[in-house]
């Protein structure tokens, strides 16, 4: 049985499912948005509370994950907007956010990944939405103009100006896992 | 191909999703091109180094270990005022007296911009607006209030009126386009009036609930009509108000071809970056 099926069927139960398969992902997601943990959470919550409530109102049209997405991005962006939690323009983070990865249990160098999450973390609100939704959640152009509802031109656009960004705070990490790459073939 | 053409499609290259013969050109131009080559396989790789790297976090942070009890109880719990505990009457005569005022003006607004001339100058809300279009409060009242069809649950509210006491005019585009709709949609507006009354006033109910909303309407050209120009005003609302119609949806699955113009409108309108929390589906 899909989630959304469980969740028709036995509330209880598939609220549960739904924090046990889809809890961590969103979580991390979230906390890449709004780099607090506790915002975080918080999102997540009333993302989950909302789907919860209004599972009728899915469609098979999206995956149900993307469903979800697009309740935490709307949620996020009202947040945003009410200026729940502060904006840095660049460059800046909350503490939060540069302490909380903790250990990193992935193949890439430690170090790397940190260097990849802060960064991303320290993108100005308009564009960690378009780079979660491309790099973590490896949508395509179309599917991302979908989840954020705008045309495919900004989110074309908005996404450049992120990876130029990213390129520009990046660069000798990218240069090193080239070489690497490179010398692995 | 030149190199700009080729660059624009390196997103879908990496997904796998140009197609023919579009794909053939591009292969073609990068058979010649070391530049463009070299680029897309950098963006390749850095793709998925960001995507190894974001994607490794999901292991590092988890949720409490009470989250999910919490939303168990959450859920199950009736929110503070929801639409289906209130009865129908209630709900209908509530919104209707919240609404009358926000129709009057969305008439008000599409009637002065339908009757500004030609000279593309900026329009201006006229004063009852004003009054009538502050934004919703962040918390909502207490059921009593609205049962009682008393005071609307409209409150200037500090915290989401970025705009100070007036209200934003309208950009030159949007004042444009809704000028050149505003004739037929003033029609809309008036003959849907009342089916429009209790349809948005429901919708802004749960808007002010702070939850989205969602119209599904379908098969019924009326119904379909009343979406058409509920979207069209919500659109003048928001253009207006900005905060007014925050995580309205509205869907219908069926639309007559006058209708779905002025849901296109509104779309369109809303589309501007400015409202991006406003989505409008129609399918």
């Amino acid at each position: 049985m899909e989630i959304w099926q469980e969740i028709s069927a036995d509330q209880e139960r598939g609220a549960r499912r739904l924090v046990a398969e889809c809890g961590d992902r969103m979580f991390t997601a979230a906390f890449l948005l709004c780099r607090d943990r506790n915002l975080a959470e918080d999102l997540v919550f009333r993302t989950f509370t909302s789907a919860v409530r209004k599972i009728g109102q899915y469609n098979e049209k999206a995956s149900f994950y993307s469903w979800l997405y697009s309740i935490l991005l709307n949620n996020y962006r009202s947040d945003c907007r009410k200026k729940k939690f502060e904006t840095f323009e660049s460059g800046e983070m909350p503490e939060d956010a540069a302490s909380a990865w903790g250990e990193v249990h992935d193949p890439l160098a430690a170090d790397d990944a940190q260097v990849v999450r802060r960064a991303v973390q320290s993108l100005p609100d308009s564009f960690r939405d378009v780079v979660v939704l491309r790099y973590f959640e490896d949508k395509s152009l179309l599917e991302m103009a979908e989840i954020l509802s705008v045309p495919l031109n900004t989110v074309k656009s908005r996404l450049r100006l992120a990876q130029e960004r990213l390129n520009a705070m990046l660069v000798n990490l990218f240069d090193n896992y080239n070489n690497k790459e490179g010398r692995r073939n | 191909m030149n190199c700009q053409e080729c660059e624009s499609l390196f997103d879908d290259m990496i997904d796998r999703r140009v197609k023919e013969p579009m794909r053939r050109r591009m292969e073609l131009h990068l058979s010649r091109c070391g530049h463009c080559r070299s680029v897309l396989e950098r963006r390749r790789k850095s793709h998925a180094l960001m995507f190894q790297a974001l994607n490794g976090a999901v292991g590092d942070l988890h949720l409490p270990k009470d989250f999910a009890d919490r939303l168990v109880a959450e859920c199950r719990r009736r929110p503070k005022w929801s639409l289906p505990a209130l009865p129908k009457w209630a709900l209908i005569a509530a919104s209707l007296v919240i609404m009358a005022g926000f129709v009057f003006a969305a008439v008000e607004v599409i009637e002065a911009v339908a009757g500004s001339s030609d000279e593309g100058d900026r329009g201006t809300v006229p004063a009852p607006l004003a009054e009538s279009a502050a934004p919703i409060s962040d918390n909502p009242p207490a059921p009593d209030d609205t049962t009682a069809g008393s005071d609307p649950p409209i409150a200037p509210d500090g915290a989401t009126a970025g705009n100070d006491d007036s209200i934003t005019p309208i950009s030159t585009t949007d004042f444009q386009h809704m000028k050149n709709q505003g004739e037929e949609v003033m029609k809309k507006v008036r003959a849907a009036a009342a089916r429009l009354t209790v349809a948005m006033g429901t919708a802004l109910f749960a808007t002010a609930n702070g939850e989205e909303y969602q119209f599904i309407i379908s098969g019924d050209p009326v119904a379909a009509e009343t979406v058409g120009s509920a979207s069209a005003s919500s659109a003048t609302l928001a253009l207006t108000s900005g905060t007014l119609a925050e995580g309205f949806v509205l869907a219908a699955s069926s639309f007559e071809a006058r209708s779905r113009t002025l849901g296109e409108s509104a779309m369109r309108a809303l589309r501007s970056d400015k409202f991006r929390g406003i989505t409008i589906r129609i399918r």
